[in-house]
């Protein structure tokens, strides 16, 4: 299957998405709420393109639409770049000064201004932490309410108790705003505490106690290096070297 | 001769008195002449709710308005002999209407989709049996799929839920996907503010919505159905449950329905109460039991809908006239209507007009019509100044363009939309800008909050309307509107979002000079804005009667009796308490 991204005519694999085959033959579209693990959430429409069909041509999220043969794409008309400054503007009002947004801004010449009423936080809501929990932790946190009131929490606000403490929500955070507090002792997010499995050879800190033990069970803790001594000086004795 | 006595219950007329009007005339007809049997039975909507209680005597087509519980005896009494003046409808003439049909609010409707309601007692499948009723489920049986659908395309049925897509065509499309489950569901989550439409249907006649629920599942090749209805419509859930089990009692749904060798049963489920939720595949999620959010729509929900298998969501008012379409043909429903949008459309009438309620008319008519006709033109005398058609998701037209003739696409043309069929009126004291800001504060706090362009959007369209309104608006607010509206109209994932920016952008088109009188000089033209305005007695008018010293909460008004009070404009809270209540018009707004 042959598409074309602005002018470029790149190849889309079978149920491939326009921003799929996009990002995997290196043609730049913006987009914050999308990764390839996780599933897509669709909603920071930063990745709006115009199919060029008919005479008026259609606006669709390219994270969303199925690439199909012959298919002819626009990243860069008026209509996609007055949509994707507008949206900048507003992602900027949700996390001021936001590094990752700033980027973008000063990538498609966006004055930064505060040109709309700033809110509290740095969260835009994209969802991806909610769907990296869901696919790599426990499903420990979701979207709370709706409309202008939305937001990114626990159950009640409450500690989690499915909560593992492995932080992938915080890994995939396009903004970085899930706070981590790491110290000797644990790890403390989403007003939880955690105390770190440490290997039982060499003390080493492999994840949470409570990761650890969803990913092992009972087993004891070794580390990954470790685990592997172990293996080789079990190889080295086998065949009877000391 | 036996007489049967309806009296509509409603939920507007239920509101207003109408259980106890149904009561007192069961209880005092007990003991009534044998010549003279009365049969006293509640029915549904009988679209006057402004006049409810309504109770209409047959077959002498008699229909009595606010009727109180201490006017059974007298209509008792009457019947058969001079019915009872005080409650008959006056004309302008001050000549009594004895019949509906004779009252200008009926006159000029048509009723396909609310056929039943008002006649029938929804609560008994015999009442709807008698008025033809599975008639229409019977003749489609006999027919194959393709001609049910042929017969619905025919019909030129278009979605009366807001988005007007051609029905049989959804069918035909969902007909063709061959799966091992399909789903035939109904909508019946209205959510617009001021909008009864479907509530009314599901109240009033629930077996008519079932039956075209099972001609369609029979066309798809359904065998599950579900109807989603929102949660607090409290008699809409118990007419329907009471409907379904009737109809699967008497072999209209379950196994080999009518011998046919069709299979099909369904049931309800009671909607989230999130107005998002009667967008479709927020419905289908919220069946699911997933929180209620709208998903992207490059695959159409005839293919994979509920549970990924194809699915068709049809509204109540679209099913309520399937039916008729089965049984009197498509060609005769098409008659009625405008070249794009065929037969009738129900409406509920509301805002600042003289008679509100529900009303069913061929597409077609005008806005003018349907207002100063059907409506009796604005209450209280004021000045006409817009409608907002077609919900949060629609939009304001303006005088000007009354003469519209209602269709799918000339609303849309003029920037508003049909949406389900909420007409609100307004008049010159209601100020635009504070209206768009109504809307737009409904819709984000309604969003499913899911995309950037819809809840952000929203979100500083709504402070910048609020400023606008408290006079601290810039005329680049008005840039930023327009820009924000566009982005939210562009890059929305769903329905919701790309029409949430219809009010403001509809308000700036018609009424932009009211947004500038705001901007430029601080005034609010209608004088709805509180922060722009101030409450004054005029002196030369008050008569001194204190009356508004004593009405007003804030206790900002002195003066002594016999002699003109003044306001405390400092302490004022300007809530209007004391314009309302003064006999003599002497307080205005500046």
């Amino acid at each position: 299957m042959r598409i074309q991204i602005d002018g470029k005519e790149i190849q889309a694999l079978p149920d491939e998405t326009i921003l799929q085959a996009a990002r995997r033959e290196g043609v730049y579209i913006p987009s914050l709420c999308y990764s390839d693990p996780t599933e897509p959430t669709h909603s920071c429409r930063l990745c709006m393109v115009e199919l060029m069909e008919g005479e008026k041509g259609k606006m669709v999220a390219s994270c969303a639409m199925k690439a199909k043969d012959g298919m002819v794409v626009s990243t860069r008309t008026d209509r996609v770049m007055r949509v994707r400054k507008t949206l900048l503007k507003l992602l900027y009002a949700q996390a001021p000064e936001n590094p990752a947004i700033v980027e973008l801004m000063e990538r498609f010449d966006v004055e930064k201004e505060e040109v709309f009423p700033n809110k509290e936080g740095q969260c835009i809501l994209c969802g991806l932490c909610v769907q990296a929990c869901k696919k790599l932790g426990s499903s420990a946190i979701t979207t709370m309410s709706r409309g202008t009131t939305k937001e990114v929490d626990t159950p009640y606000g409450k500690e989690a108790m499915s909560c593992i403490g492995c932080a992938s929500c915080a890994d995939f955070c396009p903004t970085k705003c899930i706070e981590v507090v790491d110290t000797e002792e644990g790890r403390t997010i989403w007003n939880k505490h955690f105390k770190w499995a440490r290997c039982e050879k060499c003390g080493a800190i492999v994840g949470t106690d409570k990761h650890y033990s969803l990913a092992n069970g009972t087993e004891p803790i070794i580390c990954p290096d470790c685990r592997r001594h172990a293996i080789t000086d079990l190889f080295a004795a086998t065949l009877g070297e000391e | 001769m036996n007489r049967e006595i309806l009296v509509c219950c409603d939920t507007g007329c239920l509101v207003n008195g109408a259980q106890a009007v149904l009561d007192e005339l069961r209880h005092d007809a007990i003991g009534m002449d044998v010549s003279i049997k009365p049969y006293v039975k509640n029915v549904g909507c009988n679209g006057l709710c402004e006049k409810g209680p309504i109770v209409t005597i047959l077959p002498d087509n008699i229909t009595y308005y606010k009727v109180k519980p201490s006017d059974a005896a007298d209509i008792l009494e009457s019947l058969g002999n001079k019915a009872v003046d005080r409650l008959l409808y006056k004309d302008k003439e001050g000549t009594p209407v004895l019949s509906r049909k004779d009252h200008p609010f009926y006159a000029t409707q048509h009723k396909i989709a609310l056929r039943n309601t008002g006649i029938i007692d929804p609560g008994s499948i015999e009442d709807f049996l008698s008025r033809g009723g599975y008639e229409g489920l019977k003749k489609a049986l006999t027919m194959t799929q393709d001609q049910v659908i042929a017969e619905v395309e025919k019909s030129g049925l278009r979605g009366r839920g807001g988005g007007g897509f051609p029905t049989g065509k959804k069918w035909r499309s969902c007909q063709q996907v061959s799966s091992d489950q399909k789903y035939m569901l109904c909508n019946g989550d209205e959510g617009d503010p001021g909008a009864f439409m479907d509530r009314s249907l599901m109240e009033g006649d629930p077996h008519s919505v079932l039956e075209g629920l099972i001609i369609g599942a029979f066309a798809i090749g359904a065998s599950k159905g579900i109807l989603y209805i929102r949660d607090e419509y409290d008699l809409a859930l118990r007419d329907v449950q009471k409907a379904i089990d009737e109809a699967r009692k008497m072999g209209y749904l379950g196994e080999n329905i009518l011998n046919s060798g069709f299979n099909f049963d369904c049931e309800i489920v009671r909607g989230g109460g999130a107005f998002v939720c009667g967008e479709s595949s927020a419905l289908m999620s919220s069946i699911e039991g997933k929180v209620g959010e709208p998903r992207v729509k490059y695959i159409r929900s005839v293919e994979k809908g509920l549970f990924e298998k194809p699915t068709v969501l049809n509204n109540v008012e679209t099913l309520a006239n399937i039916p008729y379409i089965l049984l009197h043909g498509g060609d005769e429903y098409a008659k009625l209507g405008t070249e794009g949008s065929k037969g009738t459309k129900v409406f509920s009438l509301v805002g600042k007009v003289e008679r509100t309620g529900l009303v069913e008319v061929p597409m077609g008519v005008t806005l003018r019509e349907l207002v100063f006709d059907i409506g009796g033109g604005i209450a209280g005398g004021g000045r006409f100044k817009a409608v907002q058609t077609g919900g949060p998701s629609g939009g304001c037209i303006p005088e000007s363009l009354m003469d519209l003739k209602i269709d799918f696409d000339s609303l849309k043309e003029s920037g508003s939309m049909m949406g389900s069929g909420g007409i609100i009126v307004m008049d010159e004291a209601t100020c635009m800008v504070d209206l768009a800001r109504y809307y737009v504060k409904f819709l984000s706090g309604e969003s499913c909050g899911k995309c950037t362009p819809c809840r952000e959007g929203l979100r500083c369209m709504l402070e910048i309307l609020t400023r606008i309104c408290e006079g601290k608006g810039t005329l680049r607010d008005l840039d930023l509107l327009e820009e924000l509206a566009y982005t939210a109209t562009q890059a929305s994932l769903c329905e919701l979002g790309k029409t949430a920016a219809n009010p403001v952008l509809s308000t700036l088109k018609y009424f932009r000079d009211e947004y500038e009188e705001h901007i430029n000089n601080k005034h609010c033209p209608a004088g709805a804005c509180k922060e722009l305005i101030t409450f004054r007695i005029l002196p030369e008018k008050c008569k001194g009667c204190g009356i508004c010293a004593k009405a007003c909460p804030a206790q900002c008004i002195d003066g002594v009796l016999k002699s003109p009070y003044e306001i405390r404009a400092l302490d004022c809270i300007k809530c209007g308490t004391c314009k309302e209540k003064c006999p003599f018009d002497a307080i205005v707004t500046e």
